[in-house]
């Protein structure tokens, strides 16, 4: 599904934010990603919804190099990708239910189904009585629930969340992550950037911790719990 | 201010993903194209109108000439209506011999009356003044040199003074002066349309800038350059239909206008001004054809920039 090998990523000439990061994801994963503030969490997602193509190494989605591929199959790529931005990135004229939709009229979809799968999404994240209302009229948790709708509505392969529960309380977040994890039973991947503790020990999937530009992976088990301890310390 | 459920932060039907609606430089964008529409109409009516002329003068001068015999002779003194009577007789006698001459009269003294009233205003008599014999000729198809010679020769022979009038002279300035108001008006449509062209491509390129970081996420769902540019196709569209009907219209009216001038005034030169049935259609091709270029236009300008990100 994601293959990095030995990728580095700086912006402009500045200092290298991320390097030598080496890592595969199983196609059906469930990954966490975190470290502190700063630690480049934002940018490895960037590589992996393609925002950004690596300074150096290799990045491989859906087994394709993400460099060489021809331009058109990159758009491609991306309608598999559903990303939820730390900074939501709602079109602001546009209503919830508008927002939501967007990745399906993108991909074409037949209005009513739209208006189905839209709907259906909404009522789940607790939003059915916004439906019509404009991003900048809701809380900054009711916009974070409409950007997780939107990056899962369209159904994607991988679903990649820069910490999509940091403006939630923990019950609604709770609802989110519960909504990730039933996705993730039907096959699509998932990485979850979070700072969240409490549903990282909840939910006990391998966690991809950055730190100082390097990267490495603290698989399950019962470690889990003291690698959750040992964070709390950190942060 | 927050309350989503009222009527207040409700949005509108959407119409594009991106927020057009709100872009500075909307209406300018219509006027331009208004204005461009109108003045392409008006240069358009202008062509038709000369082109019309041109091919009535011509084809209807076509094999028709006039041989004049003036009320003065060779040696300026005023002669009486009956030699010039006999003189005309005479001409018509000689150019009968011709199997190509097919018709040959002279024109009527009220005929004459008519075409001069309009100049000389209404008289009781116009008896009183010198007025030539004028012997309207038709020939099959177009004379050659030797003909046309051998015409002329006839004329002079029978009486000094008088000549054959083929219209060719005269005709050919008129052409030569349509001709250049016909390429005026053709210079200033192709000016017209690279204007709007400009105009449109500037428009999208500034909307494009405006709208970057939007289009930046259009482009990370997964949104292909082709849906991208129908969003400003159609927002260009939705303005240039405006625009053109706006400017169709106020030609539209532009034209009635002079036409209705033309006929309080009379022109002796444009009779009818006013545009045919085919003139029309032809000019309700200039809105289409600008609608057109606009699309066009504004779809070639995103995806050549589109093109380059990443
Ligand atoms: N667009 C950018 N241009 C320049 N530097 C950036 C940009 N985005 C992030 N950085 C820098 O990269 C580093 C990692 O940032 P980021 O990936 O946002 O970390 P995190 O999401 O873990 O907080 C930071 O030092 C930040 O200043
Ligand atoms: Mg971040």
């Amino acid at each position: 599904m994601i293959t990095f090998e030995y990728v580095g990523l700086r912006y402009g000439i500045g200092p290298e934010v991320l390097s030598d990061i080496n890592f595969t994801l199983e196609p059906g994963s469930f990954h966490f990603l975190t470290g502190p503030s700063g630690a480049g969490k934002t940018s490895l997602m960037r590589l992996m919804y393609l925002a950004h193509l690596p300074t150096r190494g290799i990045v491989r989605m859906f087994g394709e190099n993400v460099v060489t591929v021809p331009r058109s199959k990159r758009m491609e790529m991306r309608q598999k990708i559903g990303t939820v931005f730390q900074d939501f990135r709602l079109l602001p004229h546009l209503s919830a239910f508008d927002n939501v939709a967007l990745p399906l009229r993108i991909a074409g979809r037949k209005d009513h189904e739209i208006r189905n799968n839209v709907n259906e999404l909404m009522e789940w994240v607790g939003l059915a009585d916004y439906m019509h209302a404009l991003p900048n009229t809701l809380s900054g948790g009711q916009q974070q629930r409409v950007a997780v709708a939107r990056a899962v509505v369209a159904k994607p392969r991988l679903i990649l969340a820069d910490e999509p529960t940091g403006n939630l309380d923990d019950k609604i977040g709770a609802r989110i992550f519960k909504l990730f994890e039933q996705l993730n039973k039907t096959g699509t991947s998932i990485v979850v950037a979070t700072h969240n503790l409490n549903m990282m020990r909840e939910f006990r999937h391998p966690c991809m911790i950055l730190d100082g530009g390097a990267m490495r992976i603290e698989h399950l088990g019962q470690r889990t719990s003291d690698l959750v301890d040992k964070l709390r310390e950190a942060f | 201010m927050a309350k989503a459920k009222g009527s207040l932060g409700k949005a509108k039907t959407r119409q594009y993903d991106l927020p057009f609606q709100k872009d500075i430089g909307t209406r300018y964008m219509t006027t331009v194209i208004t204005l461009m529409v109108f003045l392409g109409f008006l240069c358009a009516a202008l062509g038709l109108t000369l082109h019309a002329i041109n091919t009535r003068w011509t084809t209807g001068l076509e094999g028709k000439m006039t041989v004049e015999i003036p009320a003065q002779g060779i040696d300026q003194s005023l002669r009486e209506r009956d030699a010039l009577d006999a003189i005309a007789q005479s001409v018509i006698a000689e150019f009968q011999n011709h199997r190509f001459v097919r018709k040959i009269e002279v024109i009527s003294q009220e005929a004459m009356t008519d075409m001069i009233s309009p100049w000389l205003g209404e008289r009781q008599n116009y008896a009183d003044l010198p007025l030539p014999v004028l012997i309207s000729v038709e020939v099959e198809g177009t004379l050659g040199e030797k003909d046309l010679l051998t015409l002329q020769n006839a004329v002079v022979s029978i009486d000094a003074a008088s000549r054959l009038d083929t219209h060719k002279d005269w005709l050919a300035e008129l052409l030569r002066f349509t001709g250049a108001i016909k390429l005026v008006a053709l210079v200033m449509g192709i000016v017209i349309t690279l204007t709007t062209l400009m105009a449109v491509a500037g428009v999208v390129r500034a909307r494009l800038a405006a709208h970057m970081a939007d289009v930046e996420l259009l482009h990370l769902m997964g949104a292909t350059d082709t849906y991208i540019a129908r969003q400003f196709q159609g927002h260009i569209l939705g303005l240039s239909l405006r625009g053109c009907l706006i400017g169709a219209g106020m030609g539209v009216l532009m034209i009635k206008g002079i036409g209705w001038v033309a006929g309080q005034l009379g022109f002796i030169l444009m009779p009818d001004f006013a545009i045919t049935m085919s003139s029309w259609v032809m000019l309700c091709l200039v809105p289409i054809a600008i609608i057109g270029l606009c699309f066009v236009t504004a779809r070639a300008t995103i995806l050549n920039a589109l093109k380059d990100m990443p």
